[in-house]
């Protein structure tokens, strides 16, 4: 490394030290999964910041950014890799596990479909992420979508109607009005990606009231 | 899966902007969103956002 560059790595990692002991609390009390991985994904955010050279930009706002974002890229990459495992089992497993409502194989899929089923799951999961951030963005540009956004969040996290409407404090049939609308948003944004309405599926299973 | 694209990648977390008005104002009709979000549903990343900021 020339002497111009090796200052500047220098002078980087001193800006950087500075920051290290909050981004590694603030890495591993909002991905409590990464907690074994924070120094890694801090250590790929100084890579970055070497390579891109900030400057001018507010430094410390930009490392939060790029610890974030680096977080997430290594979680949805874990997802991709977990549900694609998921997917291989349940394909080696096939037949033995299915529920009574799904049609049973005639026998254990080859390779290859397993392959594109796992492939088809890595998807899923993406896809479910980037539709709901989107939707979250799409209620939070007007206040009267925001109530919608909150019943829905209730509904996906596992609550019934009828304690959403009790915590909300409206009546239950607006909840399912409210929910319609969250309902039919999401389908119609990922129904020309999710042709087997699969996230549509993952997302609406019936909860009892 | 919703579980975990909601709880660990933060898919239905607020905009950063909104969060912090609901710290100034938990109160406001217009961000009871929020508060659910960060205090009954308790999600671990904006909780960590909000103790960033001090």
């Amino acid at each position: 490394m020339s002497p111009p560059e090796d200052q500047a790595q220098q002078k980087w990692q001193r800006r950087f030290e500075s920051y290290h002991a909050e981004l590694l609390r603030f890495l591993r009390r909002a991905f409590p999964r990464l907690r074994d991985e924070a120094k890694d994904v801090l250590q790929d955010v100084f890579a970055e910041a070497l390579q891109r050279n900030p400057e001018g930009e507010n430094l410390r706002s930009w490392l939060y950014t790029a610890v974030r974002h680096r977080a997430l890229d290594r979680l949805r990459r874990w997802e991709r890799r977990a549900f694609e495992q998921l997917a291989l089992s349940q394909g080696s497993s096939s037949g033995s596990s299915r529920s009574s409502d799904t049609a049973p194989a005639a026998k254990a899929p080859g390779p290859s479909t397993q392959a594109l089923e796992a492939e088809r799951r890595g998807r899923q999961g993406i896809l479910l992420s980037q539709v709901l951030e989107e939707f979250v963005r799409w209620c939070e540009k007007r206040p009267g979508r925001l109530r919608i956004k909150e019943a829905y969040e209730r509904a996906l996290r596992g609550e019934p109607p009828a304690r959403i409407a009790q915590a909300m404090q409206v009546p239950r049939e607006q909840i399912y009005e409210w929910l319609r609308q969250a309902r039919s948003w999401v389908y119609q944004r990922i129904r020309h990606e999710d042709v087997e309405g699969s996230v549509f599926l993952t997302l609406h299973r019936v909860k009892p009231d | 899966m919703v579980r975990w694209v909601i709880q660990e990648l933060g898919a239905m977390c607020p905009s950063r902007q909104r969060l912090l008005a609901w710290r100034e104002n938990p109160h406001d009709a217009h961000l009871r969103d929020v508060g659910y979000h960060v205090q009954e549903a308790r999600c671990p990343i904006c909780q960590a956002e909000l103790e960033r900021e001090g």
